[in-house]
C-alpha cells in the first residue's frame, strides 16, 4: 500500500518536471529581428534627405531655425516616432533625448547655402513610442 | 497489482501532458513562421522602396531591379533691381515690366542637358515662368519694381525626353543677374514613371525575383495618384506598408513633392 503512494509521487514529480521543462523551453516566442531600429534610422535619414532635395533644409540650417526644421521633420515622420533635432557644430545638445529608450541618431552635414559657407551638422535623434 | 482505475489515471495524465506539449510546440512554431514571413515581407517592401534610389537595371521590359530615380540639377537666379546691379551705371533705377534674364547651360558646364526639361519657378509665389529657348540659350522676362529683388529657381535634367515649348521673351536687358552655383538633386523621373507603368506586372515580378505580391503608389502630398503599379490590395491578409517622401517630375517637367508608398502582401 505504501509502495503505491511512492509510485504515485514519482509519477507526479516526473510529470511536473516534464511540464516545467516544456514551459521553460517554449515560454518565449521567437524574438523579432531588430529591423525596427534600421527602419527608424532609414526614416530619419530619408526625412533629412527629402528636406535637402526640396530646398528647405539648407535654409533652416543657414538661419539656425531649429523650430521650422523640427516642424518639417514632424510632418514627415510617422506619428509614433518621436525625435529631437539639433543644428550644431562638433558638440550637439542632447538634453531632451530620453536616456531609457532605444534611440537612433543620424548626422547630416550641410556645407553651404546658396553662395555662403556654413559648415553645420544636423543631428536627428529618433525613438518610437505611443503617440 | 494495478487496477483498471490506475491504468485510466495513467492514460489521462499521459493525454494531458501530450496535449499540453502539442499545444505549446504548435503555437511556438506558428509564431516563428509568422515572424519570419512578416520580416521577409518587410525586407521586400524596404527593398522596393529603393525604387526612389535606383535606375532600372537594365532598362528593359524585364528589369532585374526597379528604379525611377534620376539626377537633376538646379540653381538660383537673383534679379535685383537696385543701382549696383544696373548694367549701365549711369541709368537710373525704374520699374521694369519685361526685364530679360538669360543663361546658357553649355557655358555653365552642362552641354548635354535635355534643354526641354528646363523649368523655372518664381520663388516668391512658386509659379512656373515661361521662357524662350534656342538650343542651350534660355531667356525669360521678369516684371520687377525698382529696389525690389526676386529669386528664380531653375531645374533641368540630362536624360529626359520632354518636348519643348517656347514663348518669345523681349530683349530689354538692363540688370545684371546673379547666378548661384548648380546643385545636383535626386528625383523621380517622368520618363521612368511612364516606362514602369507600361511594363507587365507578371514579367516584372518574375524578372526581379520578388517573392510576394506588391503595389507601388506615388502620390502628391494631397494624395492624388501620380503612379500606381502592381497588384490590387487584397481585402484580407497581412500587408506590410512602408513609405517615403520624394521629389518627382510631372508631365510638364514641373517639380512636385509627393510620397512613394510600397505595399507587400
Amino acid at each position: 500500500m505504501k509502495k503505491g503512494y511512492v509510485y504515485s509521487l514519482e509519477m507526479l514529480i516526473a510529470v511536473s518536471i516534464i511540464l516545467v521543462a516544456l514551459v521553460l523551453i517554449f515560454r518565449e516566442g521567437p524574438k523579432e529581428q531588430e529591423i525596427e531600429v534600421s527602419l527608424l534610422k532609414r526614416y530619419a535619414w530619408e526625412s533629412l534627405e527629402y528636406l535637402n532635395n526640396n530646398g528647405t533644409l539648407r535654409e533652416y540650417v543657414a538661419n539656425d531655425d531649429e523650430g521650422s526644421l523640427e516642424s518639417a521633420v514632424g510632418e514627415i515622420l510617422p506619428i509614433n516616432v518621436f525625435f529631437e533635432v539639433d543644428i550644431c557644430g562638433l558638440q550637439c545638445d542632447d538634453t531632451n533625448v530620453p536616456k531609457n529608450e532605444t534611440v537612433i541618431s543620424v548626422d547630416y552635414y550641410v556645407s553651404g547655402y546658396r553662395n555662403v559657407f556654413i559648415d553645420k551638422k544636423i543631428k536627428l535623434w529618433a525613438w518610437t513610442g505611443i503617440p | 497489482m494495478a487496477s483498471q482505475i490506475d491504468y485510466m489515471i495513467a492514460a489521462s495524465i499521459f493525454l494531458v501532458v501530450f496535449a499540453f506539449t502539442v499545444s505549446f510546440v504548435t503555437n511556438y512554431y506558428a509564431d516563428i513562421r509568422t515572424t519570419v514571413v512578416i520580416s521577409s515581407m518587410k525586407s521586400q517592401a524596404l527593398s522596393l522602396l529603393g525604387i526612389a534610389d535606383f535606375e532600372f537595371q537594365p532598362n528593359s521590359s524585364q528589369p532585374e531591379r526597379l528604379g525611377l530615380q534620376t539626377k537633376a540639377f538646379r540653381f538660383l537666379i537673383l534679379v535685383n533691381n537696385t543701382q549696383q546691379y544696373m548694367i549701365n551705371q549711369s541709368d537710373s533705377i525704374a520699374n521694369r515690366e519685361n526685364e530679360q534674364v538669360l543663361f546658357n547651360l553649355t557655358t555653365m558646364g552642362f552641354p548635354n542637358s535635355n534643354y526641354n526639361s528646363t523649368v523655372i519657378y518664381d520663388i516668391s509665389n512658386n509659379n512656373m515662368v515661361s521662357y524662350q529657348r534656342n538650343a542651350d540659350l534660355i531667356k525669360f522676362n521678369v516684371s520687377i519694381n525698382s529696389n525690389q529683388h526676386k529669386f528664380f529657381m531653375v531645374y533641368f535634367d540630362d536624360d529626359s525626353n520632354f518636348t519643348g515649348s517656347s514663348i518669345a521673351a523681349s530683349e530689354s536687358n538692363n540688370l545684371t543677374e546673379k547666378i548661384y552655383p548648380v546643385e545636383e538633386i535626386s528625383l523621380i523621373q517622368w520618363k521612368k514613371i511612364n516606362q514602369l507603368v507600361q511594363l507587365s506586372y507578371g514579367n516584372v515580378k518574375n524578372s526581379t525575383g520578388l517573392q510576394y505580391d506588391f503595389n507601388i503608389l506615388l502620390t502628391d502630398l494631397a494624395d492624388n495618384t501620380v503612379l500606381e503599379f502592381g497588384q490590387s490590395l487584397p481585402s484580407r491578409g497581412t500587408i506590410v506598408s512602408v513609405e517615403r517622401r520624394v521629389l518627382y517630375q510631372n508631365s510638364t517637367a514641373g517639380i512636385g513633392t509627393g510620397k512613394i508608398i510600397v505595399r507587400v502582401f
